[in-house]
């Protein structure tokens, strides 16, 4: 068993390892977070309680830390970190690459989360800053600069949407290019990568909510956050269903590359187990079958987003690891 | 039911922390296997030792190619033969005629002697059979490929320097191997010279 | 004009702009100035004896470290011993004229020098994330572990053609089964022997245009 265990994770034509898996992870929380605070807000106008609003404090927290996790995990994996600032200063140089679109999409990305974040938390930001500087000329600058941003919070907000969902679709795109694994190359990879990273991305959001902000099953934006759920997880089903019945009725690598991968090697036990029973059956089943006063405990609630949260993580490293294993 | 589904989550949450455990496995470094070398694998049992009258004449068959080879001989050119190498065997009393085949009428009737170098009376296949005699040739492949497309066209002894100490192919350098390859391959006229020689 | 009208055109006109620089951009990686040459190789398997002393020219050559290496010559036994043939195949960069490796690099580190069709690094650009040893699916980049940048074999553009010589595993072979050349020149050997005997390329069916053809070893097939 230590020997599968063992050649599982060091194989000839294994490139990338599993800090890339968990690079893919925390964007896709962060698309995901991002996409449920727009929504949140959008479906719960009222302006003054938005800023208190636990779930979107949680939300905008994930998202503009995870981004920026992501990118320390990233260069940290580079094999001369220390000129990753290349990768920013040439991004350009190449415009095919879809890394370097990405790296674009990072910042511009993250001005518009920082943008958002103003004009939405505007006060409660000022309150933590006077705790520590108390300069009415910074006061005044950020006032301005957030109000200046707040007549343009529609445009914003559409944008910052779509940025998200190009956040989501990216790490799909960034491993689908790699025409050399079929597993790799397929083009529902994206989507398969945006709907894991949606139901990530709320489930991350709800648990940080419950924990650090007291949040709990009545709070405003909680149930949506459910009703959201369920559709995007069994989007992610038949997503796999559909890679998996496509590549069986694929190419010849492409056979070879999804039987390796759910059928032969330690990655089958991961995805059975992991992605499919833990991430997927297990939290609809307990959203169908559990009471409704088991539904509103804090504990259910955590339990149901931390099974989704494994599942989508032991996707992100089925994926990269199953995905290496064969050659075109 | 709001048991089983307690249990039912906690049995969940229980199979995902194993599975996350596992990925501690992920920077666990491979340990280097080390291969044993056996390329002689024959073991001399009890039936294949010959018997006293046969060992007899075998010893002093070998007693009189020491007793000439030992100085030069200067008609062909043969310079002495000081050492077996890892061939020695003290049973026969250094093994010349485990290689070269028995003494005969040699030096009388100079076709008898399997001489190990390219003649027209003796085919190199036959010459090496000798060889192949003792080291079979599926043994021979594993510890090196080469021996395969040699083994019919190309004498052992064009590679193989038994009579000294260490025979100076074994566990060669890869350089000094690509060298001998080369060396042979590159000049049309080497390779046949080592094929088709003239004479003994 | 109204102003909804106003944004809609210009929204599509700078849409259309940025297609447009997208897609003469992308033209950019792959094009080869015509005047230039487009350095090929054939690895002519029919010949090759296996003896690897292509490896160890380029090795000493190009300072290859220990561990890593540009080339490889993978054996292939057919047949049981004492009987057995072997063919060999070669395993190094095919020069692609559609890289993988060229399109995804976020720094422009891998690049195909206009000049002569080379794909080759460009170290101090690179900054080892990979995605290009990921990206090749002949699978000959490595990370070098001295320099900490990707590396492979260039067709010795920096050693041997700089002094305008055959790259080191041409000159090293003993039984001349690599022909190197420009296909751009219609009297080189390569074209010759291109047009005289039938070649083949490696993974043709996934589009990167490989430039390393080869002849295919005349021993007798295996049927498994």
């Amino acid at each position: 068993m230590m020997e599968t265990l063992n050649h599982a994770f060091h194989f000839e034509t294994l490139v990338w390892h599993w800090p890339i898996a968990i690079y893919l992870f925390v964007l896709g929380v962060s698309s995901g977070s991002m996409c449920l605070a727009l929504t949140i807000k959008h479906f719960e106008p009222d302006k003054e309680s938005i800023s208190k609003n636990p779930l979107v404090i949680s939300a905008a927290i994930l998202a503009a830390s995870m981004v920026a996790l992501g990118l320390i995990i990233l260069v940290i994996d580079l094999s001369k970190p220390l000129d990753f600032w290349k990768v920013l200063v040439y991004q350009f140089a190449n415009p095919t690459s879809v890394m370097g679109r990405g790296v674009t999409l990072f910042i511009v990305y993250q001005v518009f989360t920082f943008a958002w974040i103003l004009t939405v938390f505007n006060k409660e930001i000022l309150a933590i800053i006077n705790k520590f500087i108390n300069n009415q000329t910074l006061n005044k600058f950020i006032n301005t600069t957030a109000d200046l941003l707040a007549r343009f919070s529609k445009p914003i907000e559409i944008s910052l949407l779509v940025l998200s969902i190009l956040l989501g679709v990216y790490t799909g795109f960034l491993l689908s290019v790699l025409v050399s694994y079929p597993l790799l190359n397929q083009p529902i990879l994206p989507l398969l990568f945006l709907a894991s990273g949606l139901s990530s991305g709320i489930s991350a959001t709800v648990i940080f909510s419950i924990i650090v902000f007291s949040a709990h099953s009545y709070t405003k934006g909680m149930s949506l956050s459910h009703r959201l759920e369920t559709p995007i997880v069994v989007c992610e089903l038949i997503l796999l269903m559909m890679l998996i019945f496509g590549m069986t009725f694929g190419l010849a690598a492409e056979q070879e590359a999804i039987r390796v991968a759910i059928a032969e090697s330690f990655w089958a036990y991961v995805f059975w187990i992991g992605v499919i029973f833990i991430g997927i059956i297990c939290p609809l089943a307990l959203t169908f079958f559990a009471s409704d006063t088991l539904k509103h405990q804090k504990s259910f609630i955590i339990g149901q987003a931390l099974l989704t949260l494994v599942g989508v993580m032991s996707l992100r490293m089925f994926i990269l690891y199953a995905g290496q294993m064969v050659i075109a | 039911m709001k048991s089983l589904f307690k249990a039912f989550g906690y049995i969940a949450i229980l199979l995902s922390s194993v599975f996350v455990s596992t990925l501690s496995f992920a920077d666990t470094q491979t340990a280097p296997v080390t291969e044993t070398e056996t390329l002689f694998t024959q073991e001399l049992d009890q039936a294949t030792l010959l018997d006293q009258a046969t060992m007899a004449v075998l010893v002093k068959e070998n007693t009189r190619c020491i007793r000439c080879h030992q100085k030069e001989r200067l008609l062909k050119q043969i310079k002495p033969i000081t050492s077996v190498g890892k061939h020695k065997s003290e049973a026969n009393l250094d093994n010349c005629t485990a290689c070269h085949g028995n003494k005969g009428d040699h030096p009388i009737d100079n076709q008898v002697i399997i001489s190990h170098v390219p003649t027209d009376y003796m085919t190199i296949e036959t010459q090496n059979e000798q060889c192949m005699d003792c080291h079979k040739a599926d043994e021979l492949a594993e510890k090196e490929w080469t021996h395969d497309v040699h083994e019919k066209d190309v004498n052992c002894s064009s590679c193989h320097s038994l009579h000294q100490e260490i025979d100076p192919i074994i566990n060669a350098e890869k350089s000094f191997r690509v060298k001998l390859c080369v060396d042979c391959h590159r000049d049309p006229q080497a390779k046949k010279k080592l094929i088709m020689k003239e004479g003994n | 004009m109204d102003s909804a009208r106003r944004k809609v055109l210009l929204g599509l006109g700078t849409g259309a702009i940025i297609a447009a620089t997208g897609i003469a951009n992308a033209n950019i990686i792959g094009t080869v100035i015509i005047d230039g040459q487009r350095y090929a190789m054939i690895h002519d398997e029919s010949k090759c004896i296996g003896c690897e002393a292509c490896v160890d020219a380029c090795k000493e050559t190009n300072n290859v470290p220990d561990g890593v290496t540009r080339l490889e010559i993978i054996r292939t036994k057919v047949g049981d011993s004492p009987d057995a043939e072997y063919s060999f195949f070669r395993k190094s960069c095919q020069h692609c004229e559609s890289p993988s490796c060229v399109q995804v690099c976020p720094t422009g580190a891998s690049f195909i020098d206009t000049k002569t069709g080379i794909v080759d690094v460009n170290p101090d650009r690179c900054v080892g994330c990979l995605y290009c040893v990921a990206a090749c699916p002949y699978k000959v980049r490595y990370l070098d572990p001295v320099t900490k940048s990707v590396d492979k074999c260039d067709f010795c553009r920096k050693t041997k053609l700089a002094k305008n010589e055959l790259p080191a595993c041409v000159q090293a072979c003993p039984k001349d089964a690599l022909i190197f050349g420009d296909l751009n020149d219609m009297s080189s050997d390569i074209r010759a022997q291109l047009n005289q005997k039938p070649t083949y390329k490696y993974k043709e069916y996934l589009g990167t245009k490989p430039k390393m053809f080869r002849i295919a070893s005349n021993k007798r097939g295996v049927v498994s």
